[in-house]
């Protein structure tokens, strides 16, 4: 890690929610046809932000823009801080206080819906988390690093089952159906992003475009190959692969209740990573023979 | 000020390009509501405009009203307009919106949304249709486009009494312009 690789990161920092932008309008697109419609332009997601940027201000209090502003920080460091090559587990304690300053943000306001999605938020919260840190685990029994920097190895091969797993966080991260409960906004109308307007809305939504691209890059760390271009476009690959996993699961299944949700993830999800992680042990120990 | 989002012109493109909007019922007898829902269906896809159903003032762009307003929804009314942000636009849908129609002098309404916020675009029929509706969106970006470029017509919620009157949506031109000359109530009269 030298000066010049810093610079790349703040590089890609910089432009990775125009990325993530395009990811979405491409969702938004594929959902479209999916049911059948013409859907709305590539670029909608940058759309909507421009507009949402040009609404007169208007907060609830001081408190939640602190704290809302706190959550985006934090988004941006902890992907900046994967893309220049740190550790994991620091990463996911940042993400975690990202997730915290979220929740808090919608706890300071009195509004019932606003309360009710960070409760959910919370749930949510203590649901995937642990599957992330076990997943990190597996990925620490393969290569032996909990650093973030790509390793050659191909890990969808070593860990299949815990990329199963990541799908169920991922959905959860991406508040896609049938996990998206905190935000439901058929139900309670947007949760803790209910008493945001504007710009400040526009705000929260880039932040969760870098919570999405860091779930991106971490989906991204399960392809590897020694060869620069074929590790790229691998991962380039295993990305697409999973936002279309993710925007299939979308359309055909609807919301669960947030016990629901946190019943299945804790179960299956944490199941699978512990299951992938004491074969991938079982074979390094030669418990299981390996060819 | 100079207009909505200031007068830049990539700030209007996006906000003519991302109309999110908040229904509300004042009173209505659910025929128009249901005929806003139709547009929100598959069949009509309004979200290829970029036309989103927020439910959420703090979110909405666009305020798309049905019903005669009752005295009970009126505070109500008052109430989400206010927690808009600007720039807003207010659209009346269906002909009890437009002017209360039959419950017009009735005791326990105001009249139509008019007598309570400054609407920008008018979509008469009882009920409303779908086109109707959609053109009656379109027609209330168009009149943010001709703010934009300093054209004589404002918003409607510093609309004077002398400004330039709303729009009036023509549903059934808009449905002909979708479904064919032959579509439409007068085709159906000549048949019968």
């Amino acid at each position: 890690m030298d000066w010049l690789w810093l610079v790349i990161a703040t590089v890609i920092t910089a432009i990775a929610p125009f990325a993530v932008a395009y990811l979405q309008g491409v969702d938004r697109r594929i959902t479209a046809r999916m049911q059948n419609r013409v859907g709305p332009p590539l670029l909608q997601p940058i759309y909507d932000i421009l507009k949402l940027l040009s609404k007169t201000k208007v907060a609830v209090n001081k408190g939640q823009l602190v704290l809302a502003t706190m959550y985006v920080t934090m988004s941006i460091l902890a992907f900046w801080m994967f893309l220049a090559g740190a550790d994991l587990l620091i990463i996911f304690f940042i993400l975690s206080a990202a997730a915290a300053f979220y929740t808090l943000a919608g706890y300071a306001v009195l509004s019932p819906y606003s309360q009710l999605g960070s409760t959910r938020e919370l749930i949510q919260v203590i649901a995937y988390e642990p599957v992330l840190l076990l997943a990190f685990f597996g990925i620490w029994l393969v290569t032996g690093t909990f650093a973030s920097e790509a390793t050659d190895k191909m890990l969808i091969l070593w860990l299949p089952l815990t990329f199963a797993a990541l799908m169920l966080v991922l959905l959860v991260k991406l508040q896609k159906s049938p996990y998206d409960v905190a935000e439901a906004h058929t139900e309670i109308v947007g949760g803790p992003e209910i008493e945001y307007s504007g710009k400040f809305l526009a705000m929260v939504k880039v932040g969760h475009w870098y919570e999405a691209a860091l779930m991106f890059a971490i989906i991204s760390l399960f392809f590897g190959h020694p060869n620069i271009y074929v590790a790229f476009a691998g991962k380039l690959l295993i990305v697409l692969l999973a936002w279309f996993i993710v925007i299939l699961v979308d359309n055909s299944t609807a919301r669960l209740r947030f016990g629901q949700m946190a019943r299945v993830v804790l179960t299956y999800g944490l199941a699978l990573t512990v299951v992938n992680a004491l074969l991938v042990w079982a074979v390094q120990q030669e418990v299981i023979p390996w060819p | 000020m100079g207009g909505p989002a200031g007068g830049d012109p990539l700030a209007l493109k996006s906000l003519i390009k991302s109309p999110w909007i908040l229904h509300f019922d004042t009173g209505s007898c659910n025929g128009c509501d249901i005929e806003i829902f139709a547009s929100l269906t598959p069949k009509y896809d309004v979200e290829r405009f970029g036309i989103l159903n927020r439910g959420n003032p703090k979110h909405a762009d666009v305020m798309v009203l049905t019903g005669p307003v009752t005295k009970k929804t009126k505070s109500r009314l008052l109430a989400l307009y206010e927690q808009m942000p600007e720039p807003k636009l207010i659209i009346a849908v269906g002909d009890c919106a437009c002017s209360g129609s039959p419950f017009t002098n009735a005791y326990n309404t105001e009249g139509g949304i008019d007598t309570c916020l400054p609407v920008d675009v008018y979509v008469p029929g009882c009920a409303a249709r779908p086109e109707a509706i959609i053109d009656g969106v379109v027609k209330a970006l168009e009149k943010l486009d001709k703010l934009a470029k300093g054209e004589p017509v404002q918003p409607a919620h510093m609309r004077g009494a002398n400004d330039v009157p709303a729009e009036v949506s023509d549903g059934n031109a808009a449905m002909k312009a979708v479904l064919g000359p032959t579509a439409g109530p007068a085709a159906v009269k000549k048949e019968g």
